[in-house]
């Protein structure tokens, strides 16, 4: 068992540890980053794209301009087996450089098989293990120290053989509507007596599972009347109570006065917690519904776009591993800051296929947007011509919208224009993906989806780009959504990087090795019971009997003898005793002795000598009086 | 039911005026002197039980007598005896103090257990017997005996046997500094506790007003569950963990009958189930011994009696 569980944790802990050869393939590792970041890799391919630099900042691909400008290296390219697409029909053939000393092959993305799924699989059933591990570790010492204090002796009622189980309470379980409803059926029915007892059940099961009222089999009408802190309740149920105590106790018969106010009081009961309910989230129903799903709007957003068909995730893990596997992206640059690999990925992403829609300033990565500029209040913006004959809503901003993309608005699709210049959403192609910016992010927000053409304008935007524009996006669209919310996530590419993150990996191996050092030193768990070595249990022995003596010096024995006898004389009395001693067989002055010298031990504790006899009488008295 | 209420109600502010803070004990004391029974009275030394006793007396408009329990208190000391008249020539019956209405026996576990079963023998039988001849007690008769809790040199700690004749134990502790406070503002406005007719204390009813106080009472209704309730709980005394011997029928008895007194004093011609929970404790605390282990442990009688009510479902609902 030990073996097993040391090799699990051995190999919970190589598993688990962070390495770069496990870690998941990025978009880092892409070619296509490569192209733009390493400088001399794919030189013979970079002659056609030198012309594109110009366009873009300066600190864009740097490793390309080193490449173009002849500074850099050439780096030999991998060999092209016919996965990745021809960049263009009039491309030279690539002659393969001769490779002297090359780098471990990274395995082509198209022939290897995908294991990188079955290393997800490893590292959570190791981080289970570990998190399995920390458990029994924690469970094992509660049980260590927890036996080891005395508890004292439960005693529990035993129920005698004939009486039956008693449930907890004595209310009945159907729901207080129903209960109520049933309550008015009898008191129509002229069942007056059903008709308060089932007030009495709605009025308490109401109460108990409002949380207002611990129900309990031991307890009354009346000590539940006496729990309530509400005098209002309290008034209505005394009412209901009363009614049933006098039908219950009183023997009386009930009239239909007595009944129908039993029930106007439960009705009351729950009538008013529920209005109370009501009434205290109101404030919070009325925020709920001015921002409906909270301050950020996030999960507002999360919900329009699941209404319209998407299949909407968050998107907790980074930025940079973003791939194939999401369709669409929206990305709120008001709660997320991208980092520059973020965006160099996200780029890549979009390149290859990907539709961004993003919410903020990010002519930084897609200077194609143009120019951010700020916007007056009050600017209203609207649909273009041509899209004002679509179906799409023309969205609105209470102030107008802060910002707009002023430049390049001939080349660009536009969708909400405003003023002179100003795009406030526009489109623009990437690669073979779009990206939707929208000046304004509070477009993203709970509080403008509020408004019912917002909604509509979030929802159908993917669905007019894929109908009508092509966008490359399947159906169902699996978007994801890059907010606030899911910026606070602790995303990670695997459990023990976002431990990582947490900051808790140092801790969780603290307290393994902790584990394992004391689980060497005492063995599993913390030591089975063993004999001690002799050496040590003759030093033992020898406390033990250094203990009593010292004890005897102290005349600790006369003490005890003194409490255990005077137990008895309080008991027995001297007569008693003296009883106890004959039925016990000793003679008429044997017992009268034994009476009288318990009766002195209880009266003299502070004696210093002869423990030998104290513990006879000890042992004396315990034998006559457990017969 | 009303005058019931009423006369109950003023018999407890009148003895309130005087013993303050003890609202309990004189309830309970009411409570079992109305149900025919005795009270014990178990508190340290000054907290005013033979104040409770005379104001209860008084108030009550009934004969007042107090013993005070020895070690050489004789029996014929508490029920009387013959004397020889010289001038009679003849043994003429001197009644003892036990010849009066309301009692108060003080610190009876001083006395050796002859004269405990002389005065026992009496609250059980309302009679005593003397040379043979049989005396009946004055109606209503009413035994508040009093135990100290902290003295046990010298002490006869009444057998369990005894201590079952009991109506109530009634724990009476030293009162709260806003009362005390209030006491000694009395003191100090010319409050003398021996001089009760200088408070004012008024006789709200005589012995026939209690005889029909009694009978009022006893016409209060008791559903058949609440019957069951009662016998449930004090069976459960009996085969409890704890306990060693438990609870006699006697028990049972006096809970019916003081539950019935405690609803009329509440206004109501029915017995509910809180009237059961509200006088278990003082009528069921002295009625069982517990086990020694149990004992040695701290397990008091009124845990074993709270763990019971806690264990016993509450008759009354109707289950759907």
């Amino acid at each position: 068992m030990r073996a097993v569980l040391l090799f699990l944790f051995c190999f919970g802990c190589t598993s688990t540890m962070v390495g770069d050869t496990d870690e998941a393939m990025t978009v880092l590792d892409d070619q296509s980053y490569g192209f733009c970041h390493n400088p001399g890799e794919e030189a013979e391919e970079v002659e056609p794209w030198c012309s594109l630099l110009d366009e873009a900042p300066v600190d864009r691909c740097p490793g390309m301009r080193e490449t173009c400008a002849g500074t850099a290296e050439p780096v030999p390219s991998i060999e092209n087996n016919g996965c990745n697409p021809p960049s263009s029909s009039d491309e030279p053939s690539r002659e393969l450089a001769p490779e002297p000393e090359k780098p471990p092959e990274k395995p082509m993305k198209c022939e290897e098989i995908d294991l990188s799924a079955l290393g997800t699989l490893l590292r959570w059933v190791a981080a289970f293990l570990v998190a399995a591990l920390i458990l029994v570790l924690v469970r094992i010492i509660i049980w260590y120290f927890g036996s080891r204090i005395d508890r004292p002796i439960q005693h529990t009622a035993r129920l005698a053989q004939d009486e039956p189980v008693e449930e907890e309470d004595d209310v009945p379980l159907a729901p207080s509507e129903d209960q109520l409803e049933a309550a008015r059926r009898a008191l129509k029915n002229g069942d007056f007596g059903r008709a308060v007892l089932l007030a009495r059940g709605a009025s308490l099961r109401f109460l108990a599972d409002e949380g207002h009222l611990r129900l309990h089999r031991s307890r009354t009408d009346r000590e539940y009347v006496r729990s309530l802190d509400d005098d209002e309740t309290r008034k209505s149920l005394k009412e209901v109570v009363w009614a049933v105590e006098v039908y219950r106790w009183g023997g009386r018969l009930l009239d239909h006065t007595l009944a129908a106010g039993a029930i106007g009081a439960a009705e009351r009961i729950v009538v008013a917690l529920l209005l109370a309910c009501i009434f205290v989230s109101s404030p919070l129903a009325l925020a709920q519904s001015q921002y409906r799903y909270g301050p950020n709007g996030d999960a507002g957003l999360f919900d329009t776009l699941q209404a319209f068909g998407y299949e909407v995730t968050w998107r907790l893990r980074p930025l940079a591993t973003i791939d194939d596997q999401t369709d669409a992206l929206i990305l709120d640059l008001s709660g997320v800051q991208p980092s520059t690999e973020d965006w160099d990925a996200l780029r890549i992403w979009v390149e290859a296929g990907g539709v961004l829609v993003v919410g903020g300033d990010s002519t930084y990565t897609f200077p194609v947007l143009g120019q951010y500029d700020p916007l007056n209040a009050g600017f209203v913006a609207e649909l273009t011509a041509e899209l004002k004959a679509t179906h799409l809503a023309t969205p609105r901003w209470p102030d107008g919208p802060s910002h707009a993309f002023s430049r390049g608005l001939g080349t660009d699709w536009v969708v909400l224009e405003g003023g002179v210049s100003g795009a406030v959403v526009k489109v623009a192609d990437v690669g073979l993906g779009v990206v939707v910016a929208i000046a304004d992010p509070q477009l993203l927000w709970n509080g403008s989806l509020v408004l019912h053409e917002n909604e509509l304008f979030i929802g159908d935007l993917l669905y007019l780009g894929q109908g009508h524009y092509g966008w490359p996006l399947p159906t169902p669209t699996r978007v994801q959504l890059a907010t606030m919310a899911a910026a606070q996530a602790t995303g990670a590419a695997s459990p023990t990087q976002s431990l990582a993150n947490a900051n808790l990996l140092p801790f969780v191996i603290q307290l393994l090795f902790w584990w394992l050092l004391v689980s060497f030193w005492k063995g599993w768990p913390f030591g089975p019971l063993r004999d001690p070595p002799v050496e040590g249990r003759q030093r033992f022995a020898d406390h033990v009997v250094a203990l009593g003596t010292r004890y005897a010096r102290l005349g600790a024995s006369a003490h005890a003898l003194s409490a255990y006898a005077g137990f008895w004389v309080n008991r027995l009395g001297t007569s008693g005793l003296k009883v106890k001693a004959m039925r016990a067989g000793r003679s008429k002055d044997e017992a009268n002795q034994f009476a009288a010298a318990v009766e002195a031990a209880a009266k003299q504790s502070d004696r210093r000598d002869n423990p030998v006899h104290d513990l006879r009488l000890v042992e004396e008295l315990w034998e006559i009086t457990r017969k | 039911m009303e005058e019931f209420t009423e006369l109950f109600s003023r018999i407890e502010e009148q003895v309130g005026r005087v013993l303050l803070g003890q609202s309990n004990a004189i309830r309970h004391g009411l409570v079992a002197l109305i149900a025919g029974g005795h009270i014990l009275l178990e508190g340290p030394p000054g907290i005013g039980k033979t104040l409770l006793a005379r104001t209860l007396s008084r108030v009550l408009g009934v004969q007042f007598s107090r013993i005070q329990f020895t070690p050489d208190l004789m029996p014929s000391d508490v029920t009387g005896g013959n004397v020889f008249n010289q001038r009679e020539d003849d043994f003429v019956f001197r009644p003892g103090p036990i010849f009066t209405q309301v009692l108060l026996a003080d610190e009876i576990n001083r006395a050796p257990a002859k004269t405990q079963a002389a005065l026992l023998e009496a609250m059980s039988d309302r009679q005593v017997t003397v040379d043979g001849n049989t005396r009946i007690l004055p109606k209503p008769f009413f035994v508040m005996a009093t135990q100290n809790p902290i003295e046990s040199e010298g002490t006869y700690p009444l057998p369990e046997a005894q201590l079952d004749r009991f109506m109530m134990k009634v724990l009476i502790g030293h009162p709260r500094k806003k009362v005390e406070v209030t006491l000694l503002k009395n003191y100090l406005a010319g409050f003398d506790a021996a001089d009760l007719d200088a408070v004012g204390i008024e006789e709200i009813v005589d012995a026939a007003g209690i005889g029909r106080l009694s009978t009022l009472a006893r016409g209060v209704r008791v559903d058949p569950e609440i019957l069951e309730y009662i016998a449930t709980l004090v069976g459960r005394t009996r085969n409890h963990p704890a306990v060693e011997l438990g609870a006699s029928p006697r028990a049972s008895i006096a809970l019916l009958l003081c539950a019935q007194v405690l609803a009329a004093a509440e206004g109501r011609t029915y017995v509910v189930p809180d009237d059961l929970k509200e006088l278990a404790h003082p009528v069921l605390r002295h009625r069982f011994l517990l086990q020694p282990d149990a004992e040695l442990e701290g397990i008091t009688t009124d845990s074993v009696v709270e763990n019971v009510l806690m264990d016993v479902s509450v008759p009354g609902g109707e289950r759907a």
